[in-house]
């Protein structure tokens, strides 16, 4: 795909996940298992969470975005048990685009920011010494 | 190509300044308004001076500290790199004795260049993934 296919693929993307993040809705866009599989652990945990798009670069069939996510933890999120706290987390994801689907993706996430909002590890200073 | 200049600079930062700990380079390659983001170090300041410290405070605890890019994209002002990082850790680490153990770490930034300098990076690693191969913090479910 080209730069501007895939700019605006991505565009609809978020649109349509912001709104919905039912199995159809992500069938539609995205073929990698290990995507999906995040997307419904994050919208257990958090439902209905919100991506800004602090960042988006694209290349031919390469993106790149930076985004802080936003939700409240409602479900359970890798055995830490709800806790009613509104998170908000800085994170950064590559995506591969080919034949209007997301093929791959790799993700880095301010996870220790998140543990600490959510009280499941102390703050960065005692964690640190 | 102001691109493929962009491209260099990044590359001599990740493979000399911080693979080779020439922390002078960083007055070459890093402007003096040069700005950085990076949740996991709220311990350095986030300009020049602080990346230095932060470089040198890593090859300090990490002597065989070695980044390796994974993916480049270069688009117009900004240089996205997917990098990995090993080391072993040797040398004290923010209050955390060397406990010998080898770290293998995965990284995103995003740089954007002027002049043939960088002035501002954004990053995210997995700073969680490194206290787990230190044994400081438990592995989740």
């Amino acid at each position: 795909m080209s730069t501007e296919e895939t700019k605006k693929f991505m565009g609809q993307y978020f649109e349509a996940l912001m709104k919905d993040k039912s199995d159809a809705t992500i069938d539609q866009y995205v073929t990698d298992e290990n995507l999906k599989q995040h997307i419904r652990m994050f919208e257990a945990a958090f439902p209905g969470y919100q991506l800004s798009a602090e960042d988006l670069i694209v290349e031919g069939d390469k993106v790149a975005i930076r985004s802080v996510m936003t939700g409240t933890h409602q479900g359970e999120l890798m055995g830490i048990p709800p806790t009613g706290k509104q998170v908000s987390v800085t994170l950064m994801v590559f995506y591969r685009v080919a034949g209007g689907k997301i093929t791959e993706f790799w993700i880095n996430a301010d996870t220790l920011g998140l543990l600490q909002q959510l009280e499941a590890i102390p703050a960065p200073a005692s964690v640190t010494g | 190509m102001e691109t493929e200049k962009n491209q260099a600079v990044v590359h001599r930062y990740i493979y000399e300044f911080w693979n080779q700990g020439k922390v002078e380079l960083a007055d070459e390659l890093i402007s003096p308004a040069y700005t950085r983001t990076d949740p996991a170090t709220p311990w350095v300041t986030g300009d020049r001076e602080g990346i230095k410290q932060l470089m040198l405070a890593f090859r300090s605890s990490f002597p065989d500290l070695h980044f390796e890019t994974q993916e480049v994209i270069p688009s117009e002002d900004k240089v996205v790199v997917r990098w990995t990082t090993t080391g072993t850790h040797q040398g004290d680490l923010l209050g955390i004795a060397p406990t010998g153990n080898s770290v293998n770490i995965m990284g995103t930034s995003i740089y954007r260049l002027s002049g043939g300098q960088m002035v501002d990076e954004y990053t995210i690693w997995d700073s969680m993934g490194m206290m787990q191969q230190l044994g400081v913090i438990p592995s989740l479910a």
